[in-house]
């Protein structure tokens, strides 16, 4: 790992787009009042969250996505938050800025037809718990739904032990037109997982309409304390990104800043830029799926 | 204590005006973000936000909340493991006015001391210091002592039990002169508020030198799921800023956002805005004292 403080890279000069190609970052210009970050592909951060009662509201978002020269987003609606006018709201505030992954109460029967009516507003995607069952005569009626509706669905259960169940793979290939997105390394999220249950999600990967959503380091690594520089991590990182890239491939990797969630740990930027540095042995083509070209296919922006 | 509850939206609803002028140089808030600071209020000192280039989130980010949020000044305080304070200074330094300077040391060598004053020296008008730390070598009070002689204010972290506990009382009665902050409301920080261990660490209210900060309603309540508008919490919200305002009173509470960590929780103006609600009874003059004069006076903006 060749992490870059911001620090140093001011004192190196580095330069933005030049240092990228270079396997180095242009980390200094990212978090100072410096002209943002200008990368040689677009960026698109498949995982972020706004709102006008919790978290922040898009005007903080936004001005993250700036500063780390990111362009383009998916918002993806936190759990528990069923109403998701204030997403439609931004999607049209921001034309052609954001994704739009709405959420639902998979339980309720009517969800399903709730989820076409979203997508024909301009819902690219929708969030499910992987243990979410619909009430009635289909217990699947909600995933059929997002796929009927030509969703993508982003999965999250809080835990990797979540999409470990053959119901949810059973899901998964019954529905093979639609895209599963495993958010946060398949739920090794702020939770420290046995690399062998990560590793059993990851074996998801077989299916090849799964793919994978990354974040920061943060996610899946402890802080040092006292804090270390330039990476503030306790090393070595464990290898989730590896083994990530190994069962999924760069074309079924997507990054996303996890914000505002990412604040209280490495913040916006750093998660774009240690994220991309762990990754600096791989191509830049390769670089350009998992950082922009996977999630935008994935999760598309919508004119609405 | 009122559960009124006072979000962006009803604020939107009832056309209070932006008022983010603050001042030439300072962002300006987007068009469709037209958040003031709570009733127009103007002063609104934030006694408890973290900056880092490494963690967190740069200056810029708090900048730009404290911005649409109305708040005109902050408390940067040095986040738990950093002893390197060079980027708080840089951002006061960028800033000027904006922000006072709350350092951290490595307490435990023994030249701590030492290094506190060069820190004041540089500008710092306080230090963080957690209630259950002792000094190593033949006086454990020693880093408490230096802060006293430094005329340094002293933001504690701890839990309840550390705050509740005699040996901190006896701490805060040694030095009359020296102004401890507990942090978080006592330690109320997580879903489940202590009560009864809280009672204990308010009664440290005896002491005329012990302030206390109040945070986000996230610090010490849960949030509903599903979401419920306009306030997410539950009620009735567990009696915290009750009982600090009974053993405390607005002269010596100050409001914190905890921003960035906040960000993951309801949000800056939220945490704002959620809280000012609960004062809606209390007079004009101790709501300015609660949400500004308080923490200007003991954590001053250094010209």
């Amino acid at each position: 790992m060749n992490g870059l403080s911001r620090r140093s890279l001011l004192a190196a000069g580095a330069a933005t787009g030049a240092a990228l190609a270079l396997g180095k970052l242009p980390a200094a210009q990212a978090q100072t009042a410096l002209p943002a970050v200008r990368w040689p592909f677009e960026i698109f951060d498949v995982h972020i969250h706004c709102s006008l009662v919790y978290f922040q509201p898009v005007e903080s978002l936004i001005a993250e996505m700036d500063r780390a020269g990111v362009p383009h987003g998916s918002l993806t609606q936190f759990f528990g938050q069923y109403d998701n006018e204030y997403q439609f709201q931004v999607q049209q505030r921001y034309p052609g800025r954001f994704g739009n992954i709405v959420h639902v109460d998979g339980t309720k029967p009517e969800s399903a037809n709730q989820l076409q009516a979203y997508a024909n507003r301009g819902a690219c995607g929708v969030r499910l718990d992987p243990g979410v069952r619909t009430a009635g005569s289909d217990p699947y009626a909600v995933w059929k739904g997002a796929a009927a509706a030509g969703l993508s669905i982003s999965v999250f259960g809080g835990t990797v032990k979540s999409l470990l169940t053959d119901e949810f793979a059973k899901i998964v290939e019954m529905l093979p037109q639609t895209s599963f997105v495993l958010e946060h390394q398949a739920g090794d999220y702020n939770n420290f997982a046995a690399l062998d249950d990560v590793k059993a999600a990851f074996a998801l990967s077989r299916y090849p309409n799964t793919y994978i959503m990354i974040g920061g380091l943060g996610e899946f690594s402890r802080r040092a304390n006292p804090v270390t520089r330039p990476l503030p991590f306790v090393q070595p990182i464990p290898p989730v990104l590896d083994m990530a890239y190994d069962a999924f491939g760069a074309q079924r990797m997507m990054w996303g800043s996890d914000f505002p969630a990412s604040a209280p740990r490495e913040g916006y930027s750093h998660s774009l830029l240690w994220t991309m540095d762990y990754l600096s042995t791989k191509s830049i083509q390769e670089r350009e799926w998992i950082f922009g070209r996977t999630g935008r296919t994935v999760f598309p922006v919508k004119t609405v | 204590m009122t559960d009124e509850r006072l979000t962006r939206r009803s604020l939107l609803k009832a056309g209070f005006a932006a008022g983010l002028a603050l001042g030439a140089g300072f962002m300006k808030a987007p068009a469709a973000f037209a958040q003031s600071a709570p009733a127009g209020m103007r002063g609104i000192v934030d006694a408890q936000a973290y900056v880092s280039d490494v963690w967190y989130l740069p200056v810029e980010s708090l900048i730009g909340e404290m911005s649409r949020a109305g708040v005109e000044r902050a408390v940067l305080v040095q986040y738990d493991g950093e002893i390197d304070n060079d980027y708080q200074f840089d951002a006061v330094r960028r800033y000027p006015g904006r922000f006072a300077n709350v350092v951290a040391v490595d307490y435990a060598k023994p030249g701590a001391p030492a290094t506190l004053a060069e820190l004041a020296k540089l500008g710092a008008v306080g230090v963080r210091i957690p209630a259950s730390f002792r000094s190593p070598g033949s006086d454990p009070l020693a880093i408490w002592k230096a802060a006293a002689d430094l005329n340094l204010a002293v933001s504690c972290s701890g839990t309840p039990a550390d705050f509740g506990s005699d040996a901190f009382g006896q701490i805060v009665a040694a030095y009359p002169h020296l102004p401890f902050v507990i942090e978080h409301a006592g330690g109320a920080y997580g879903s489940q508020a202590p009560i009864d261990a809280l009672k204990k660490v308010y009664a440290l209210a005896k002491y005329p030198n012990a302030y206390i900060k109040i945070g986000g309603i996230s610090e010490f309540d849960r949030r509903l799921t599903p979401v419920v508008e306009p306030f997410p919490f539950a009620v009735p919200l567990p009696p915290v800023l009750d009982l600090v305002y009974a053993a405390f009173g607005a002269h010596r509470m100050m409001w914190g956002s905890d921003y960035p960590p906040v960000a993951g929780k309801e949000g800056y103006h939220n945490a704002l805005g959620y809280t000012f609600a609960q004062f809606k009874d209390k007079s004009a003059d101790d709501r300015a004292w609660i949400f500004g004069r308080t923490a200007a006076t003991v954590f001053p903006v250094k010209a």
